[in-house]
């Protein structure tokens, strides 16, 4: 018995799964091939064949995947930005989740910038005093040089768009063990940007370090696992 | 039926014309070049969609969501002031290599 909700919602996903797709554009063509399924039903075909030569004229994701790619990298690096951001919440179904993941991304992105922009400070304190470099000098460079390598890494970040959805248990432990290290790393950034406290200690140099040392790194492990997660998602279309 | 190179030529000319008529969507405009043109010019239906934004990115034409008729909602097209200049131009683009291919092709002087 032909459904044509569920048929619908199996053609829809790919569309989905595929990050070049906005929502829009995915409504906009359901509404095409609604129109042409109504057309080839009312050509006297029945439903299930209607719905099967409507799909073959608007195509499949596979067959409008080149044609989007290349609208989709047109598009300014902030509407690809939005894209991707969409396309990865897509594979999680859970509203909460979902909701939790979008707020959970947008502030690792923002830990991130600021754990980058710490590196300059970092490698100025250790040259400047290197057994007790864990103190903060108090001078221009740590909150000045901070702002803007905080201004230069956040367009770096949004632009290379490094962060991606990893699926299953190890790599949500992953993301989760990541946004816990990068809430010390933010408290401590803001921390000492805003009173740049000559005696901050070891515990907060450490914490700080982390935060600088481990951001980034964790960032270049997530650009690998990008392009691993993207032959993930091309197989699973295929 | 034309060849690849030449349907995507169309595209850009066609679709700012069918939308200075009016208004229209993408199933629409479809149909009506498939009527005008009597199914010589095929468009791959879906291919179209990432066309309409792309002009619609560059301010040529407007997009708007309405609830059709039946209930459906549709994203309607309209051309802005921008895609009738451009339409101008390319009117004329296309005119000059039609006037060249007339007299070209256009039937021989008679010698008698």
């Amino acid at each position: 018995m032909f459904e044509l909700d569920n048929a619908l919602h199996s053609w829809r996903q790919p569309f989905q799964l595929g990050k070049y797709y906005s929502r829009s554009a995915i409504d906009e063509l359901e509404t095409h091939l609604l129109d042409a399924y109504s057309e080839e039903v009312s050509n006297g075909l029945a439903d299930s064949e209607a719905f099967k030569e409507a799909v073959r004229r608007i195509g499949r994701e596979s067959d409008l995947r080149d044609e989007f790619r290349r609208e989709w990298r047109d598009k300014y690096w902030l509407g690809r930005y939005v894209n991707r951001f969409r396309w990865e919440t897509n594979w999680i179904q859970n509203p909460a989740g979902r909701i939790g993941f979008m707020v959970l991304r947008t502030y690792s992105l923002l830990v991130a910038g600021l754990g980058v922009a710490g590196l300059p400070d970092l490698v100025y304190f250790v040259s400047k005093s290197p057994t007790n470099w864990y103190i903060m000098p108090d001078t221009w460079f740590p909150f000045f040089g901070r702002t803007m390598m905080t201004v230069f890494a956040l367009a770096a970040i949004f632009n290379l768009m490094p962060f991606t959805q990893w699926r299953g248990f190890r790599n949500e432990l992953f993301r989760l063990s990541y946004a816990q290290l990068a809430l010390c790393g933010l408290i401590i950034n803001i921390y000492f940007a805003f009173t740049a406290d000559p005696n901050g200690g070891i515990g907060t140099g450490i914490v700080f370090t982390s935060a600088v040392i481990v951001g980034p790194v964790l960032w270049m492990a997530q650009m690998y696992g990008r392009r691993r997660s993207k032959l993930d998602a091309s197989l699973a279309i295929a | 039926m034309l060849n690849k190179e030449l349907t995507a030529a169309t595209v850009k000319p066609a679709v700012l014309a069918i939308l200075a008529e009016r208004e229209s969507y993408g199933y629409e405009i479809i149909k009506k070049v498939q009527e005008l043109s009597d199914d010589e010019i095929k468009w791959a239906e879906g291919a179209l969609y990432p066309m309409l934004h792309r002009l619609e990115r560059q301010r040529l034409i407007k997009a708007v969501w309405k609830t059709a008729e039946n209930g459906r909602k549709r994203k309607y097209y309209r051309l802005n002031v921008k895609g009738k200049r451009e339409l101008d131009l390319l009117r004329d683009q296309w005119s000059a290599a039609s006037n060249l291919l007339d007299k070209l092709w256009g039937p021989k002087p008679c010698l008698n």
